[in-house]
């Protein structure tokens, strides 16, 4: 029986839904819960949360016509807003779910690979969505999910 | 003197320098840590971070103790390869390194220096992919992917140029929030224009000679001189921080000398044990003091231009007219006999490998665009000297055959040519050497050039000692702080903006530019002519804001201690190179697309706008067809494949190029950049018109969405079946308005008849360059490609087999099995003459399987 998040990234890695977004920042929120806690039961999320210890950043996902998410990245803690935070550091504005899982995760169509066919825009500092990315994959990796995109 | 000389050498297949060309071409480039550490930690320690602006003496702090302190390699031990088809992962293997030269670029065999000042952060999303991604791996251990994640990039998140500029940029829209200026998400959509100083400024030659005729201490003591005689404090600093960069490059070499006396010791092969002592001897005495002979001038070279990289990350660093810098010392070592001819080729291929030591960071998606590119360090070798005299000497033949017996894309080999002061045979043995290595080296015609260069005010004898750059792009040696890749622009661009009155296809509705008005309201050509002329200044208007933006933002965080040392001005002018100090302070643009956009403004004008009426094609139906990519509007198509088209050597779209190419000029002339001097326009266009391609759709010379652009100054594949009527086009063009150099692309089918053939490529290029007419001194430049179309075809489907295949993009050399599928296309596709007949082969196009590339391994 898996647990909760391998369940959520195995469907973020198999399925092209329009709750990707949700679920990205879903399992990312949860491993780096999980892996700050002392009690964290799953080996591989070991020292994940180590890149967000010390680290400020505040993210604006905008879907063309659609909803408006953030995340927060603050003291060491992750949180998903359903409301846009106005002073954000990055500002990505998507087509569709499928534009933004390849700007994240794909190694076929990356942060540059999206922005070049235009499906992605982003308003604001760059590395914040490299770091982003890196975060997100890094995740994938530990459970060996990386390769999904080749 | 001979003037073949030297043109038989064979090195041994056995030799320990072959070895290690095989460990060369074996090994993947390793990501390197050890500078952006080195340049983190110091900048914490000095409080960079925290500064509103960094003088060149801070930056100069940070590069002596970064000299100092990285780890002196003297011979490398492991490298890294991929086996079979195992894309999984990377496996080492030992190397046996007996290069009399110390020291490298980075800490590996053949390594990826990160700058996080620059683009270095791009990186970032890749670190856990890197090893195992199909086209061109990088190795990277798990402790590096840590450092580079935990430590080192989260401190340059808002301090990196590109970023620095943003912020600032936000102040051109206020009242918004973080709103970037409009030169940026210009850029950021790619299809517009680049511009490179987000990654460097290094397109540019610095100037080697103090170095190994003085020696750094007494340039040391030059320096010191001047900041204690002057009483102004900026240039007091600027001084000090040349001191400060002298005394690290000294430090460095010291170090390595420590480490070969240290290796000596436990070395137990005595030929290996005696070449470190003397290695260490050597590295005591150079580049400290003066070079006593030909093997310590290649040492000063080697050791300045590894702090170099270090300073700047390499696109296009180039070493100049090495070929004079050392005469002087080969000379005076054979005269006395302590060298021999061979020996002295032998260690030009051993420098030949260090100068590839390193390669370019490169992201996947960064591959569509320049997919394959090394550094693009160019050599210049030949031509005249500074006071107009034959300057080729026996080290012009050396570098020569180095170059044919190593076949490395990097250092990427220019030949300078005067049809007046240069021997014929010299020219015959550059043509040899293209025969040889199919792809080098490219060659110049001094008088054009000469010409071009003098027309935007360098003075003769500047003009006169000029080196290549990068790709093709000629300045003065030494004096001139060009930066010629400030702005590529995408002139396919600016056709869409004019159709759409302001829009482009790929941003759809939105008004990017300026309405220029209706097309389909114009009843006259010259109309259309007004209103591309009108987006044209608009793009340049933007791309050259975007490059004042980046140049101040150097400016203020990004001086250069280390180069500027190695440059004619700062010294007397007391003044960075960044803050103007240089003699020549030009900044370059290239054009992507020209002969398309030449050919489509011929065929609107013939179809759209006739001289009679009765024959006209309404624009909107040309718009509708470029809408359609053709599909539906074959006929028309085959009427546009008759328009005049460049390269036929007949009026027409020959015009439109003379007509774009003055447009260019003009409008790029009128602009002063951040340092106070004018830009120079070039035609070169590296592997970029095959990736632009791919965001371009139809166009109205015919070409289909996601056809390649032809390259360079090369007129568009297959538009003329004889070379003699391609060169002529070539050869008329306005010379004095690509002061920034041409990259003329021929492909050629090598012959049986060898002799026959060289005889006849001598010919072909005396032709073009003398082909003087009105106001021009015939082609500033053609390079090759001497392979035909059964073997690259072979070659896509066995990368393998082929492991070494030099091919000329546009501009520099690279190795064919490295390009992405796109430009491989490009390349295959090209006319390809066969030389005696000088006529086209009829090719079908190469398709890509699966609709995206060959599947490249």
């Amino acid at each position: 029986m898996k647990d909760p998040l391998t369940r959520l990234l195995d469907r973020i890695v198999s399925e092209t839904t329009d709750e990707f977004l949700e679920m990205l920042l879903r399992a990312m929120s949860m491993a780096f819960t999980l892996s700050k806690s002392p009690l964290n039961p799953i080996g591989a999320l070991d020292g994940y949360h180590e890149q967000i210890d010390d680290f400020q950043g505040r993210y604006l996902f905008q879907a063309v016509g659609g909803a408006n998410t953030s995340a927060v990245f603050d003291r060491g803690q992750m949180e998903v807003l359903d409301d846009p935070v106005d002073d954000w550091d990055i500002n990505v504005m998507f087509s569709d779910n499928k534009a933004l899982r390849d700007f994240i995760l794909s190694d076929d169509h990356d942060v540059m690979g999206a922005i070049f066919e235009n499906r992605v825009q982003t308003e604001g500092n760059l590395n914040y969505i490299f770091k982003f990315a890196f975060m997100a994959r890094d995740l994938l990796h530990r459970f060996n999910l990386d390769r999904f995109a080749r | 003197m001979q003037p073949y000389f030297n043109a038989r050498t064979e090195l041994p297949a056995n030799s320990h320098l072959m070895k290690l060309k095989e460990a060369y071409f074996r090994a993947v480039p390793e990501v390197c840590v050890e500078r952006s550490r080195l340049v983190t930690q110091f900048h914490r320690d000095l409080g960079l971070f925290d500064q509103n602006c960094i003088s060149s003496l801070d930056k100069a702090r940070v590069y002596r103790s970064i000299l100092a302190d990285r780890k002196p390699v003297v011979w490398h031990t492991l490298a890294y390869e991929r086996m079979g088809k195992d894309t999984t992962a990377l496996h080492p293997f030992p190397i046996d390194d007996w290069s009399p030269f110390a020291g490298s670029t980075t800490s590996k065999f053949k390594g990826v220096l990160i700058h996080p000042e620059l683009m270095g952060l791009i990186l970032w999303t890749e670190l856990l992919s890197m090893t195992s991604r199909r086209k061109n791996p990088f190795q990277i251990t798990p402790e590096d992917i840590d450092e580079l994640n935990l430590e080192i990039f989260p401190r340059w998140m808002k301090h990196n140029v590109l970023e620095i500029a943003r912020e600032r940029s936000y102040a051109a829209n206020p009242g918004f929030y973080r709103k970037s200026s409009r030169e940026l998400k210009l850029m950021q959509q790619i299809v517009f224009f680049l511009n490179s100083k987000v990654l460097c400024i290094s397109h540019t030659i610095p100037d080697f000679s103090k170095a190994v005729n003085l020696g750094l201490r007494e340039m040391i003591g030059e320096a010191q001189g001047k900041a204690d005689s002057s009483a102004d404090k900026s240039k007091k600093d600027f001084y000090s921080a040349v001191c400060e960069v002298l005394e690290g490059i000294i430090q460095y070499a010291r170090n390595l000398a420590e480490e070969a006396d240290r290796l000596a010791v436990s070395e137990r092969v005595p030929e290996k044990k005696d070449l470190l002592r003397e290695i260490a001897e050597r590295y005591r005495r150079v580049p400290e003091h003066p070079a006593q002979g030909f093997k310590d001038a290649l040492t000063t070279i080697w050791i300045v231009w590894t702090a170099l990289h270090l300073e700047n990350a390499n696109v296009g660093l180039s070493l100049g007219r090495l070929d004079q810098v050392l005469y002087p010392f080969y000379r005076k070592d054979v005269d006395s006999n302590q060298l021999q001819a061979k020996d002295a080729l032998e260690l030009i291929c051993y420098l030949w490998l260090k100068i590839g030591d390193h390669v370019p960071i490169m992201t996947e998606t960064a591959e569509q665009l320049f997919g394959g590119t090394g550094s693009n360090q160019a050599i210049t070798i030949g031509g005249i000297d500074k006071n107009g005299n034959d300057s080729v000497n026996e080290v012009t033949y050396l570098i020569l055959r180095a170059t044919e017996i190593m076949k490395l894309r990097d250092p990427n080999l220019n030949a300078r040519y005067h049809p007046e002061k240069n021997s014929l045979e010299y020219l015959r043995r550059i043509c040899e050497a293209n025969i040889n290595t199919r792809a080098t080296p490219a060659i110049h015609n001094d008088p054009a050039v000469i010409e071009a260069l003098k027309a935007k005010g360098d003075t003769e004898e500047q003009a006169n000692d000029y080196g290549v750059v990068g790709c093709v792009e000629p300045v003065s040696a030494g004096r001139a702080y060009a930066h010629c890749a400030a702005a590529l622009i995408n002139l396919p661009s600016v056709l869409d903006l004019t159709l759409y009155n302001g829009r482009h296809r790929h941003t759809g509705n939105e008004l990017i530019s300026i309405e220029t008005g209706k097309v389909e309201d114009f009843s006259k050509f010259g109309q259309f002519l007004d209103a591309f002329a009108a987006q044209t200044r608009w793009m340049i208007d933007r791309a050259t804001t975007l490059n004042e933006l980046l140049g101040r933002v150097h400016q203020d965080f990004y001086p250069t201690p280390i180069l500027s040392s190695f440059f004619e001005g700062p010294m007397s002018k007391g003044k960075d190179l960044i803050h103007g100090g240089a003699e020549i302070n030009s900044s370059g643009a290239s054009i992507i697309g020209l002969a398309d956009t030449a050919d489509s403004l011929s065929a609107i004008k013939e179809l759209c706008f006739p001289a009679a009426d009765s024959t006209k094609t309404p624009i909107s139906k040309m718009i509708l067809a470029i809408e359609d990519n053709f599909q539906n509007y074959e006929t028309l198509r085959q009427q546009i494949m008759k328009t005049p088209k460049y390269g036929k050597d007949t009026p027409g779209a020959d015009t439109q190029v003379n007509w774009l190419m003055k447009l260019m000029d003009d409008a790029f002339r009128a602009k002063v950049n951040y340092r106070g001097g004018r830009y120079r326009v070039g035609y070169w266009t590296m592997t970029i018109h095959a990736g632009m391609s791919k965001v371009t759709g139809a166009m109205p010379n015919g070409r289909r969405h996601g056809d390649n652009f032809a390259s360079g100054i090369t007129p568009v594949s297959g538009v003329t079946p004889y070379l003699t009527s391609a060169l002529n086009s070539v050869a008329q063009l306005p010379g004095k308005c690509a002061s920034s150099g041409m990259a003329l692309n021929i492909k050629l089918t090598p012959e049986a008849d060898g002799e026959r053939m060289l005889d006849n490529l001598v010919s072909l290029v005396k032709g073009y360059f003398e082909k003087a007419n009105s106001g021009n001194r015939g082609g500033l430049e053609i390079q090759f490609n001497i392979v035909d179309r059964e073997l690259l075809e072979d070659a896509v489907k066995h990368p393998d087999k082929y492991w070494d295949l030099l091919v000329r993009v546009s501009g520099y050399t690279a190795y064919f099995k490295d390009l992405n599928a796109q430009m491989q296309k490009e390349i295959i596709e090209r006319s390809e003459y066969l030389l005696s007949p000088g006529q086209a082969h009829r090719f079908k196009p190469f398709v890509l399987s699966s609709g995206k590339g060959v599947s490249n391994p």
